[in-house]
């Protein structure tokens, strides 16, 4: 097992779709023969070693992409082990089915980041664009495990008929949040734009920062409220969170009680948005 | 061999492998963890008519459970899988589901996977949310004073039950008070339970009886009152004897608080009537673990 770093050496004439380049591969392969892999460049093929320079080292066991731009779709798309880091942006696709392991992006990424994501943690240092942890094009389930960070902004729908896992958002988040949500979590650190949980089946939608009550009743006219609870889950979920994000895990630990909304009730939903108290 | 001047008899008590579980119960304070692990336990002094052997392992601080709350560690015994399956659906889903702000936890992390909360949450007619956060599914069942929050899955692990030791002394009062000292003592022991009443048994069985519907019956051999009636194994000054059973996750927490518990017994002395130390056994012919208290003191 090597760490390897790849290189981009040109801009992109068109997206190049790097789903083959992932750390449980590349890492067992010497640099020829990571080289010697084809990606399609638009219409056209290129070899890796045509596309990036290539640096192959013993140490730390990691695939690292230097140089990414947002024309590089379909990064650590169905990674299931290892460590993927990209310095850089990234394009649409980024973690696609990825099943285990982990990816961080020290960029911006396009749309669809996470979708199909089943285990492992992808974190986003920079903005992620549409449909972060969505579900994509025809299929009937977004993200299905694991942990979907994201330390910038959010485009629209958000968690798109997620499934199970768990998103951090911690910055604005766009329209159309938790829509058509069917399980899991969201962990909102900052607000969100309009039509919140439209469709929600279930699922928990976490706001930790306070809310005015007023705006939310107008916002969320398919929602009712519960009341006001302490939940022995909020530090369940505390404790989950206390390694891999120690600063969200401290603003729940902020949190006394939460209340709790229900809803969608126009589409007979038991999902529930907790807004800090 | 003897420990301040209590007389330590040459023998071993024999024990069995039993099947185990740790659970972890929370609530608003220690009031209501206590009054849940107290009904969990209760009922649970021996799996010949109880199903299963239980008892309070240690209070927890909040910083030690999962929800950051006070808790209590409770450990549970049978002498098969499918009977720790039953128990432990029937005693959380009546004494843990029904006891106000409780939660439950598995509190132990490997061995082979057995319900917890996978039936519990059919309470829950549907209302019921799963929450899983990495490999754990959590169950909320809504209860009327909130949520019954329920880990999925417990683990269970290879145990030991029976472990004993006996406290020869010269009346009843001096057979409770080295008792008492002795359970005091063990109570700091992890991993192991004391299941009878205050830790403490003095219905010594025998295996068998005359009567043949009973698979056990008492140990006449050690019991004061058939001294001159019976073949007996007490001397002539032995008023009461009272055993302390010991279940234990494994060998090693068995031996620690034998020997902890032993000699805080003989620390009450022969001055205030305490005469020996025995353990029961069946020869060596029932149970494969035999902890010879002797070596166990050395």
């Amino acid at each position: 097992m090597n760490g390897v770093t790849l290189t981009l050496k040109r801009q992109p004439k068109a997206s190049i779709d790097c789903r083959s380049l992932l750390p449980e591969s590349l890492c067992e392969m010497a640099a020829q023969e990571i080289a010697e892999l084809v990606l399609s460049e638009g219409r056209e093929m290129q070899s890796v070693g045509d596309l990036f320079d290539i640096e192959v080292a013993s140490g730390e066991q990691h695939l690292r992409i230097k140089g990414a731009t947002a024309a590089l779709t379909y990064i650590g798309a169905g990674m299931s082990r290892g460590r993927l880091i990209v310095d850089g942006d990234a394009g649409d696709y980024v973690g696609y089915d990825l099943s285990d392991g982990e990816l961080i992006v020290n960029g911006n990424v396009e749309a669809f980041a996470g979708s199909g994501q089943k285990d492992g943690l992808i974190h986003i240092k920079g903005s992620a664009g549409d449909y972060a942890g969505g579900a994509a094009d025809t299929k009937m389930q977004g993200l299905k495990g694991g942990t979907l960070m994201i330390s910038g902004a959010c485009g629209n729908y958000l968690g798109y008929k997620m499934r199970r896992g768990i998103i951090i958002a911690h910055d604005f988040v766009g329209d159309h949040c938790a829509n058509n949500m069917i399980a899991g979590t969201i962990i909102l650190g900052n607000r969100c734009g309009a039509n919140l949980g439209l469709g929600m089946r279930r699922g928990t939608v976490i706001f930790l920062e306070k809310l005015n009550l007023d705006k939310i009743k107008q916002e969320l006219p398919t929602f009712n409220l519960s009341g006001s609870f302490s939940l022995p889950i909020m530090t369940v979920l505390r404790h989950h969170l206390h390694e891999t994000n120690h600063h969200i895990a401290m603003r729940l630990a902020k949190i006394q009680s939460v209340n709790r909304y229900c809803g969608d009730l126009g589409y007979d939903g038991q999902g529930e948005i907790l807004v800090a108290n | 061999m003897k420990i301040n001047g209590v007389h330590i008899e040459n023998t071993f008590a024999e024990a069995f492998p039993m099947k185990a579980t740790r659970l972890i119960i929370t609530a608003a304070n220690d009031t209501w963890a206590d009054h849940a692990a107290r009904a969990l336990t209760g009922f649970a002094t021996s799996v010949i008519a109880c199903g299963c052997e239980a008892g309070i392992e240690r209070t927890l601080e909040p910083h030690e459970t999962p929800d950051g709350r006070p808790g209590i560690s409770v450990l549970l015994f049978t002498m098969s899988k499918k009977e720790l399956i039953k128990q432990i659906q029937n005693r959380v889903g009546q004494c843990v589901l029904t006891c106000p702000t409780t939660a439950c936890y598995t509190g132990l992390e490997e061995g082979d996977r057995i319900p917890l909360g996978k039936n519990l949450r059919f309470f829950g007619d549907g209302y019921q949310i799963s929450k899983k956060f990495g490999d754990k599914r959590y169950w909320r069942v809504p209860v009327m004073d909130g949520e019954f929050v329920c880990e999925e899955e417990t683990h269970i692990a290879p145990a030991i039950g029976g472990g004993n030791f006996l406290i020869l002394a010269k009346n009843q009062h001096a057979a409770l008070l080295a008792s008492e000292a002795a359970i005091e003592a063990m109570r700091r022991v992890p991993n192991v339970i004391m299941p009878f009443p205050g830790g403490v048994v003095r219905s010594g069985s025998k295996v068998g009886s005359k009567y043949k519907a009973l698979p056990a019956s008492t140990n006449h051999r050690f019991c004061p009152t058939l001294k001159g009636l019976v073949d007996n194994d007490l001397t002539p000054e032995v008023g009461a004897v009272l055993e302390i059973v010991i279940d234990g996750l494994d060998a090693k927490s068995i031996d620690q608080a034998t020997r902890v518990g032993i000699r805080a017994a003989c620390s009450v002395g022969t001055r205030k009537g305490i005469i020996s130390i025995s353990a029961g056994n069946y020869g060596g012919n029932l149970g494969p673990h035999h902890f010879k208290l002797r070596e166990i003191l050395n």
